[in-house]
């Protein structure tokens, strides 16, 4: 299920809320009871979409749950070497089905082209959200296995950890040690919910009213094809996309976070105006914080971070961003995206550091726009050379300077663009400093509802789907 | 670096008291608005058919343990509630008002012109597609050599009312296709719409506001060069036109969910000595008119000339004439082809989108002495129907 359908909103949040509110919360005041129908509301959530790959969560969650138990027993009992064969045997199942179900085509289709065997792909959909919950299980298990946190005795409490719908299918990877004390105690207020609520329209607006729009706009240019595309087209589409990806994806945060509050629930923050960074290295500081941090924290760090000598330092930053651009994907064009980034954040500590500080602002945030722009494009493009012949086309490489489907574009979405740009920019925070303290929450008051009868209208209209059999 | 102001943090508030009342009361509205759209959807009839999107609008899912796993329940449920929402219309045209408000100029395919115009997006040229097509056009025309051959591919909109086009609109030349497509055809004689629809009076009384095809004033130019070059009277037979509707809202309306004008559509009257039979060969009906008034109570109000497009139908008139013309065309024929009927013995008219047999059948049985290609350009650019319906 997405949070942006008509189901989510009429049917399945409504009946959760009544639920957890009536017999959670008010009649029973327990978290067992409370955690159950999250469990439930979770699961039912995730068959929605994946009523087969449900088991294999399922499965993943039983794993889990006990060895992760086994190996804080064998931890507690100082059997140093039982906790780190069960740790390895943790990690190689857990990899091993993200990597199956992920990686595998991806594999076969190499290992064909190299070698010229006929391997058939297996071809299997990719079970959503697995990406994120691997790595939530991940963080578990390595936690525990570094003595960071204990087991988690209560299995519905595990589950809810695994499969809570709020985040379930695209973050924040919330980590389970910033998590574990609110699975065995949380306090809904009334605060938090409203909170909750404001902030999951704002993310419904961004994902609605914004991306999906400025989505259509991209996809318009990519139909196009790069082949007889002019520069300003290829600006308005990349454009179009950076702003699309972003309000997308912290749409999708913010609904989570916002969810998250409305059942108690404090999750981490996912991004931080990431356009408005100054450099590469700021940017990924404001990007998808929860994957960083994850990266961070279980890659970089234990590969020994950069307390080591310079050449390893930079070996360490290749190998966490070849990672971070193959999570993202299983292609040749996500591995690229996240070398680029890999090589742009060493040059940047390396050999750029002093000259960046001595450029003006203006001058460093348009460089470090345009590199994430590009970078935008290896991310998007349906192929490598697809990806060269855009980057091509967006610095003036055989193609006209402009031509009237460029100009349409523009002109035709320019209020759209703007409107983009500048509500990716702290610009909430900008007018509540202007408009102080309780004058902005009146506002507030009145703008949040239009907003979200703004999804509606935007949402169903998406579904618009005239017959058209007399075309001809 | 790390000094925190206001700008940055993205989420924490900086608000004073009475916020979190505010807060509170701006979410109680969300949540009232969630529970009465949920409400009034589940309490609301539902409607089996949209008239603005032409279509029956998805119905309750059945619920089964098949339809759990293969997840058709789950699909037919989102597409039945948002099929069902409540004030589905008034919502999706509520977003086409904000998407022509923000300036877009673009819905679904179709360009938003001035004064209540739309346009149909324009085909661009596929070589190889349009080779196909020419191959089997030029194979007939080679094996028939003694039947004269004409093909009149009529322009679009966005070609002839380019006055009326949203700014920097991206068309294609059309002219420039046509030509195109003209200079690839052997032992064909082509007629050129093209200059006198551009050198017409009111180029925008040429097309419908709300639908692709051309209106009657548009057919009657283009019916007098057809006669020209095939070297008819055109002024022989008067005929007079006559309004049969004023609420016409075309594919171009549906299309974009824009519905803010109607057309007018003309049909013309036969000369009273002309007597003719309509036979619709592959449905077996015959008739006495090439108009289908019932069509006028429903959306597709242009198929009042012949009740839309068949595979074959054939007219048999008392004129004077022994020509036997076939006509092989898109809709934009049907509103030209009754200003035809006096000419000719007989005519045969073959929609190649629905007839599937190959055409020399019907060129040797009916002893067909005049074959008329009419497509309108969008059309022929895309068409894949023609092509190996010569054997």
């Amino acid at each position: 299920m997405v949070f942006s359908s008509a189901t989510f909103l009429i049917v399945f949040l409504p009946i959760t809320i009544a639920l957890y509110y009536l017999f959670g919360v008010a009649i029973t005041k327990s978290t067992v009871v409370k955690n159950f129908i999250l469990l439930i509301a979770s699961l039912v959530f995730y068959a929605w979409g994946e009523p087969v790959y449900i088991i294999l969560m399922m499965i993943s969650i039983c794993f889990n749950f006990f060895i992760g138990k086994d190996i804080d027993q064998s931890k507690r009992m100082n059997n140093r070497a039982k906790a780190k064969m069960l740790f390895i045997a943790a990690i190689i199942f857990n990899i091993g089905v993200l990597g199956f179900f992920k990686y595998s085509n991806f594999l076969i289709d190499n290992i064909t082209n190299i070698t010229g065997l006929g391997i058939r792909p297996l071809n299997l959909p990719l079970p959503v959200g697995i990406s994120f919950y691997t790595f939530q299980i991940l963080s578990y298990i390595i936690d525990l296995y570094n003595g960071n946190i204990r087991a988690q005795r209560r299995f519905l409490s595990f589950a809810l950890y695994v499969s809570l719908f709020p985040q379930l299918i695209a973050g924040p990877i919330v980590k389970y040690k910033d998590i574990a004390d609110q699975l065995v105690y949380r306090k809904e207020d009334l605060s938090s919910f409203s909170k909750g609520v404001n902030r999951f329209v704002f993310g419904l607006s961004k994902k609605l009213i914004l991306a999906n729009t400025l989505g259509s706009v991209y996809a318009s240019v990519q139909e196009a094809g790069a082949d007889n595309m002019s520069m300003l087209t290829a600006w308005v589409g990349i454009i179009c996309y950076t702003l699309q990806i972003y309000f997308d994806f912290s749409g999708y945060s913010d609904m989570a976070i916002g969810l998250g509050g409305m059942f108690g629930f404090n999750f981490c923050e996912n991004f931080n105006y990431p356009y408005i960074a100054m450099s590469i290295t700021d940017f990924w500081r404001r990007w998808h914080m929860s994957l960083s941090s994850w990266f961070r924290d279980y890659v970089y760090i234990p590969l020994g971070g950069n307390r080591c000598k310079v050449p390893r330092v930079i070996l360490n930053l290749l190998i966490v961003w070849l990672l971070t651009g193959f999570w993202h994907g299983a292609s040749w064009n996500f591995l690229l995206w996240g070398l680029y980034y890999g090589i742009l954040l060493i040059l940047e500590k390396y050999l750029l550091a002093g000259l960046i500080n001595k450029m003006p602002k203006p001058l460093r945030w348009i460089i470090t726009i345009i590199c994430v722009m590009v970078g935008w494009v290896l991310f998007s493009a349906p192929s490598l050379s697809e990806a060269f012949s855009y980057i091509g086309a967006m610095f003036g490489y055989a193609v006209s300077f402009a031509d009237s489907f460029g100009a349409f574009i523009l002109f035709t979405n320019l209020v759209l663009i703007i409107i983009g740009s500048i509500c990716a920019t702290p610009v909430y925070a900008f007018l509540s400093g202007i408009f102080k303290g309780e004058k902005f929450s009146k506002i507030m008051a009145v703008v949040t509802p239009v907003l979200f009868i703004l999804c509606i209208v935007f949402m169903i209209s998406e579904t618009y789907n005239p017959f058209l059999y007399f075309r001809f | 670096m790390k000094k925190t102001n206001i700008y940055e943090n993205e989420n924490k508030n900086v608000m004073k008291p009475n916020h979190n009342l505010y807060e509170f009361i701006s979410a109680a509205a969300v949540i009232f608005l969630l529970f009465m759209a949920s409400l009034l959807t589940f309490a609301g009839k539902d409607r089996e058919y949209s008239e603005n999107e032409n279509r029956t609008l998805a119905s309750k899912p059945v619920f089964s343990f098949t339809s759990i796993t293969d997840g058709k329940f789950m699909d037919d449920t989102d597409a039945y509630l948002s099929d069902q929402f409540v004030f589905r219309d008034a919502l999706v045209k509520t977003r086409t008002n904000i998407d022509v408000f923000l300036g877009k100029r673009e819905i679904n395919g179709v360009y938003i012109g001035k004064k209540h115009y739309l346009f149909e997006e324009p085909s661009v040229y596929n070589e190889t597609r349009v080779r196909k097509t020419i191959n089997t056009m030029n194979g007939i025309s080679a094996k028939y050599g003694e039947i004269r051959s004409y093909v009149a591919l009529a322009p679009n909109s966005t070609e002839i009312i380019t006055d009326y086009l949203p700014a920097n609109a991206p068309v294609q030349n059309q002219t420039e296709q046509i030509g195109k497509v003209y200079s690839l055809l052997n032992g064909y004689t082509c007629i050129d719409i093209c200059t006198p629809l551009k050198n017409a009076e009111n180029p925008e009384d040429l097309y419908y506001k709300t639908d692709h095809h051309w209106t009657a004033d548009a057919v009657d130019i283009a019916y007098r060069r057809i006669c020209e070059s095939m070297q008819l009277d055109a002024n022989a037979y008067q005929y007079n036109k006559l309004a049969v509707t004023n609420d016409f809202q075309g594919t171009l309306a549906s299309s974009s969910g824009i519905f803010s004008a109607s057309d007018t559509i003309y049909v013309p009257t036969c000369p009273s000595d002309i007597m003719y039979r309509v036979s619709y060969v592959n449905e077996g009906k015959t008739c006495t008119t090439v108009f289908d008034q019932s069509k006028l109570q429903e959306k597709s109000k242009y198929d009042v000339f012949f009740g839309g497009n068949f595979a074959q139908v054939i007219i048999e008139t008392n004129s004077s004439s022994d020509r036997v013309l076939m006509v092989i065309k898109d809709s934009y024929a049907n509103s030209l082809i009754p200003l035809l009927i006096p000419h000719f013995k007989t005519i045969v008219v073959v929609d190649p989108r629905y007839y599937s047999d190959n055409l020399n059948q019907i060129i040797e049985r009916e002893e067909v002495t005049d074959i008329l290609w009419v497509y309108n350009a969008n059309t022929f650019l895309n068409d894949t129907s023609i092509s190996g319906k010569l054997s």
